[in-house]
């Protein structure tokens, strides 16, 4: 009984002791490696949730990080880049769209759970797409009228959908 | 392919798949050994209680001698430094991106004798393909293929891709417009794989005929002389979007500025022997004229005499040659003054009037000074 026990007071410390993975990937895609950590940072902002919207958000969350490799490839071999000042002007626009200082943004975005530099990242990855976006669909004639919002999807998803034909993609347990 | 992957492949010669670990002995002394062989971890742990523990050891486990010692070069986690899971992850990006790995995995393992951890990067190599064998060439002799291939590589699913493609660029390039390569990789020995390829070569593919369609504004014989695709010459995918590119280049110098030249499918035509029409499907849009000129920026005199030296003339059909001879011109009467400038074209298009105002904007340069 006393051994039982001495055993039950020491089997916490050992699974301590127990070697734990601190990092691996979830995704590749042609060379770069989507990581588990990489993946729950980006679903830190949301909180907690349960298991299975939690399992739901992360399939969506990592096809939307593949999708964002597959185009900052593309942008680079068209070297379509973000310069660190085109990405401080967005953040100043950003800003005085919501009417707050720069200071003001950084500290709401902290509390969504977004650091300084995340969130420059971020920026950086949204205006890529845009610039992506624009040049990839320059030659197509877009519509006087109607919802440009669903053309710009339909154009999105084809172009994306040609990325994903040409490239490799692997996503792991 | 060739040169295509120097990250590391240049430093790693073919070596055996298992080797023991290697450490990280920067900063510190190395007085622990690296585990030989991975420790048991569970895949879905983690981390989360060790993070600004100090590292007391990194270690590679899984890699040859050769790779783990460059791959340790890589990593940016330092020994004696807090655990820290962004440069964690950052190692695990920058691990992978070597191409010769197949899996990596950061684990941090407590150490009975101190209060920090050992981080260690179980990784998995690929095998490199060292023999290559060809089947279902006929036209395209084994030693072209053979020099599109690189032997020695990681079996790694870019590079193999990489590799077929450079197979079958070798094939489009003399017509074989649908070529496929399939391959597979037969184990040799550890580390080691044939890489077996498998051509379909499909068929040749020469330029019977040449049409533009929907050309009206630009005669056919002017699209013509902007071709590198010609009659009798292999049709390849490649040069027909490169032409596409170049009519679309002379559109814009007839004012077409809307234009867009895109290339149709090609189909086979009555004659036979893989003779196809190559169609240019034309959209030429409104004639566009240009309307108000200026010049802003650095001042190169009357605004009158300078535009007397430029080929583009307000009122005249818009030229994008034109434009770009201009700048040049513009550069080259800045530096008569003694001055360098980069010269902007900023354009302002107005459908309605089917005119562009163009604003030639001039840029002084800072002195280049040459500093001994």
């Amino acid at each position: 009984m006393r051994f039982s026990a001495l055993v039950l007071a020491v089997l916490p410390l050992l699974a301590w002791a127990e070697p734990k993975v601190a990092d691996r990937i979830v995704a590749t895609v042609n060379l770069h490696a989507i990581t588990r950590s990489a993946l729950a940072a980006r679903l830190k902002p949301l909180g907690a949730l349960d298991e299975q919207k939690k399992k739901e958000l992360e399939k969506g969350t990592l096809n939307e990080m593949i999708e964002e490799l597959l185009i900052a490839d593309d942008a680079a071999r068209l070297h379509l880049e973000t310069s660190d000042a085109d990405v401080e002007r967005a953040v100043q626009d950003v800003a005085s769209q919501n009417k707050l200082s720069v200071e003001e943004l950084w500290k709401a975005a902290k509390e969504q759970g977004f650091e300084k530099e995340e969130y420059r990242e971020m920026l950086r990855q949204k205006l890529t797409e845009l610039r992506w976006f624009q040049y990839r669909t320059a030659s197509q004639s877009r519509p006087d009228a109607g919802d440009i919002g669903q053309w710009m999807a339909a154009q999105r998803d084809a172009l994306i959908a040609k990325l994903k034909q040409d490239a490799v993609i692997e996503v792991r347990q | 392919m060739r040169g295509a992957w120097p990250l590391l492949l240049a430093a790693c010669a073919t070596t055996p798949a298992v080797a023991p670990a290697h450490s990280d002995t920067a900063g510190l002394s190395d007085a622990r050994a690296c585990p030989t062989v991975a420790p048991k971890f569970a895949l879905d742990s983690n981390a989360a209680g060790l993070w600004g523990k100090k590292v007391e050891q990194i270690c590679i486990v899984g890699a040859s001698d050769d790779t783990a010692t460059h791959l340790l070069k890589t990593v940016i986690s330092r020994q004696g430094s807090p655990l820290d899971e962004q440069a964690v992850r950052t190692d695990v990006q920058l691990l992978f991106v070597q191409v010769v790995l197949e899996d990596v995995v950061a684990v941090v393992e407590p150490l009975s004798d101190s209060a920090g951890v050992r981080l260690l990067y179980v990784v998995k190599e690929y095998p490199r393909f060292t023999e290559l064998s060809v089947a279902g060439n006929k036209s395209v002799g084994e030693d072209v293929v053979r020099s599109a291939i690189e032997l020695g590589l990681p079996a790694n699913p870019v590079v193999m891709r990489a590799a077929l493609d450079e197979v079958k660029q070798s094939y489009a390039s003399i017509g074989f417009a649908n070529t496929r390569v399939d391959y597979s990789l037969e184990p040799l020995k550890p580390g080691q794989v044939r890489l077996k390829l498998e051509i379909a070569e499909g068929s040749r593919f020469t330029v019977g005929k040449i049409r533009f369609d929907g050309a009206k504004v630009v005669k056919d014989a002017e699209l013509r002389k902007a071709l590198r695709s010609e009659v009798g010459s292999p049709f390849t995918e490649e040069l027909a979007e490169r032409d596409a590119m170049a009519l679309n280049s002379v559109l814009y110098d007839h004012g077409l500025v809307q234009s867009n030249v895109s290339v149709g499918p090609a189909n086979e035509l009555a004659q036979g022997n893989g003779a196809v029409e190559l169609v240019f499907k034309i959209k030429e849009g409104d004639v566009f004229k240009i309307g108000k000129l200026k010049l802003t920026g650095f001042d190169l005199g009357p605004e009158k005499d300078v535009f007397k030296a430029l080929e583009t003339k307000s009122k005249a059909v818009f030229s994008r040659s034109a434009v770009s001879h201009d700048i040049e011109r513009l550069k080259h009467l800045a530096s008569q003054k003694g001055a360098t400038v980069e010269v902007l074209p900023l354009t302002e298009i107005n459908p309605k009037e089917r005119t562009i105002d163009l604003t030639f904007s001039l840029e002084k340069q800072p002195d280049q000074k040459i500093q001994f």
